[in-house]
């Protein structure tokens, strides 16, 4: 055991010496003594919750069977409980963290998940005044000055903010999504304090691709509050998807967009849950799985572009029959060695065997010359097969069969329950989003040739 | 020679404007320059205002008095007590604005062109029973604890301040409602 450890150990209080699990008493008295606590900074509530869960981690591993699991279970959750208890202060900041966390089933104890899920901040709106003041730091003006008209009352809620309807000097109708105050350096606070108290992990063997994926969602956090990376992003989609007259992304007014205001064209039309309510022909349904489908493939195969938020939410079917894309706060552009990685399943997906035994090698992160695991390379294997079942089909594929969907949805949960954390990191976004993709199409019921989609949009060189 | 109500009203008057202007820059806050810049001798100026600090004070309580009233004047229909509260202290803050880094500790009791106005929003939304002399000293301290965050407010365009001002209010607004 290292030295560090023993210390701790050592300085354990009786209590938890003798299996008793008053974590929360060692949360509230003081530290233990030594080099521990000179080393470190223990002023936080969420550093001493750290070194309480350590330590009773520690204790855990001389504990044999299921006190120790009982012990460690204890320790998580309440560790989970106080933190949410200090970071969900501010709206939206732990509700991003927890989304964000939650692709990640394997990277968190099974207990932060189960928190982390059942979280629902439905954030309270800001009043107008503050609304005001925002507008104003961020504009330089009232928001009657800046705009012809402005409405009082938010239409839609952000998670990090909320959406007003606005109607811009020059007649456009626009949709103004503005930021609650300080939420960006919340959420860099709030993710400082929860990578402390996934320290103890760091006593797993896969630990360096876990912190590998736990700095891929701090980036992927910290783009998501930068409406100007938004802007940006928003901007690059509607012109990768010029060519697509059915598949709108609402233009950008960068005039009127800052790091915390983004104005974007007002998109008129019903979300997926309203849409099917209206019980749409078949024919409709289609056509609209086809335009969202056309629009991801894409965005994907010509420009390498992942937008990661393929969710009900940022959808809306348009009362003109297109379809609108709305949201690209969350996107990611693949760099050169993901390309690589890309173009290697492609070639897998054309039956290069070689190809994809190497994919699948690159994808769960396994070490060069070691010849992986063999069960969770199994399951990766089956989980591509699923993905790719609707674009080998010839002709219409049922999207919304009762048997496709569902059953990617087990062997997911298969993949999840086996607890393999090795992984590329962009594998997580690229199936968010193609899961996202499948489930709206699934909630459709919509038959697209999938296939033919995406034997066009990869049949052109990629342009970037 | 008797000096009459008028002249001290004017001599007053000089005072503030001068004080207003030198309170931009702390270094020039200097009670003999403004008794020199406002034509009275430096003890005078001790008969209006007994410290330097009671003087910074008188221009910031003018300033929010100002403020209270295009705040009444532009009241939004509908806004609840909380909203109501942000806007009456937004707008103060916006006027002590060229004045933000000297403030830091002036005040020791919230200022009472800011309290009044306060009060009277919580009887209006509240009873006069709520608005009782508790209520309004934890929204006096309250308001000293955001002057003095404020003034040391490091954020972009001091937008930390926006949030703690929000989450102070809404504590203190939820502290008004009757336990039973």
């Amino acid at each position: 055991m290292n030295p560090l450890a023993a210390e701790a150990l050592a300085a354990l209080p009786e209590d938890l010496a003798t299996g008793g699990p008053p974590l929360a008493e060692v949360v509230q008295r003081g530290v233990p003594v030594g080099r521990l606590q000179r080393g470190w900074i223990l002023g936080s509530l969420q550093a001493r919750i750290a070194l309480g869960y350590l330590l009773v981690r520690l204790r855990g591993m001389l504990l044999s069977g299921d006190e120790k699991l009982r012990l460690r279970d204890e320790a998580n959750l309440q560790a989970a409980v106080r933190l949410l208890g200090t970071m969900s202060y501010l709206r939206g900041g732990m509700q991003k963290i927890g989304q964000a966390l939650a692709n990640y089933p394997t990277l968190v104890p099974d207990e932060f998940v189960e928190v982390l899920g059942a979280l629902q901040f439905e954030a309270p709106p800001m009043h107008f005044s503050l609304l005001r003041e925002m507008v104003r730091n961020e504009l330089g003006g009232e928001p009657e000055q800046v705009f012809a008209s402005f409405e009082t009352q938010a239409f839609a809620a952000a998670s990090l903010g909320q959406v007003h309807r606005a109607r811009l000097k020059t007649g456009e109708e626009v949709a103004v999504k503005i930021q609650y105050p300080h939420i960006a350096s919340t959420i860099r606070d709030d993710f400082r304090n929860l990578s402390l108290l996934l320290l103890p992990l760091r006593l797993t063997s896969d630990w360096a691709s876990t912190r590998e994926q736990l700095e891929d969602v701090r980036e992927m956090l910290e783009r998501e509050t930068d409406y100007c990376a938004e802007a940006q992003a928003t901007i690059q989609a509607r012109s990768h998807l010029a060519g697509l007259p059915e598949v709108v992304v609402p233009r950008v007014y960068e005039e009127l967009s800052t790091a915390r205001v983004l104005t974007t064209e007002f998109l008129r039309g019903v979300h997926l849950a309203e849409f099917v309510r209206r019980n749409p022909a078949q024919e409709l349904r289609d056509r609209h799985a086809r335009q969202l489908l056309e629009g991801i493939f894409r965005l994907f195969d010509r420009h390498g572009f992942v937008w990661t938020d393929a969710h009900p939410g940022n959808v809306l079917f348009l009362d003109d029959g297109r379809l609108g894309l709305i949201d690209f706060g969350s996107c990611r552009i693949l760099d050169e060695d993901e390309w690589r990685y890309e173009r290697l399943m492609e070639r897998a997906f054309r039956g290069d065997e070689e190809a994809y035994r190497a994919g699948l090698l690159l994808g769960t992160r396994t070490v060069d010359g070691s010849p992986g695991n063999p069960e969770q390379l199994r399951l990766a294997r089956e989980y591509c097969e699923w993905l790719w079942e609707p674009l080998r089909h010839s002709g219409p594929f049922d999207l919304g069969s009762q048997d496709y969907f569902p059953r990617g949805m087990r062997l997911l949960e298969a993949l999840f329950r086996s607890r393999f954390t090795r992984s590329l990191p962009v594998n997580t976004w690229i199936n968010r989003t193609f899961l996202g993709v499948r489930a709206l199409c699934y909630r459709l019921g919509a038959r697209v040739d999938v296939g033919a989609i995406n034997e066009r949009e990869l049949g052109t060189p990629p342009l970037v | 020679m008797r000096i009459t109500a008028q002249a001290k009203a004017e001599t007053l008057e000089r005072l503030l404007e001068v004080a207003k202007r030198r309170l931009r820059r702390a270094s020039d806050f200097a009670t003999r320059e403004i008794a020199r810049e406002a034509g009275v001798a430096h003890g005078t100026l001790f008969n209006y205002f007994p410290t330097k600090e009671a003087l910074a004070r008188a221009v910031c309580e003018r300033e929010l008095g100002a403020a209270a009233e295009s705040f009444t004047s532009a009241r939004r229909a509908n806004a609840g007590l909380e909203e109501e509260l942000f806007a009456l202290i937004m707008a103060g803050l916006r006027r002590l604005a060229p004045f933000r880094a000297a403030l830091g500790d002036l005040f020791r009791e919230g200022p009472a062109a800011l309290v009044e106005p306060a009060r009277q929003l919580i009887a209006e939304h509240r009873g006069e029973t709520a608005a009782g002399s508790v209520a309004l000293h934890i929204f006096g301290s309250l308001y000293l604890g955001l002057l003095s965050f404020w003034s040391a407010d490091a954020s972009p365009k001091q937008e930390e301040t926006l949030a703690v001002l929000d989450r102070s209010l809404g504590m203190f607004v939820a502290s008004l409602e009757d336990p039973s």
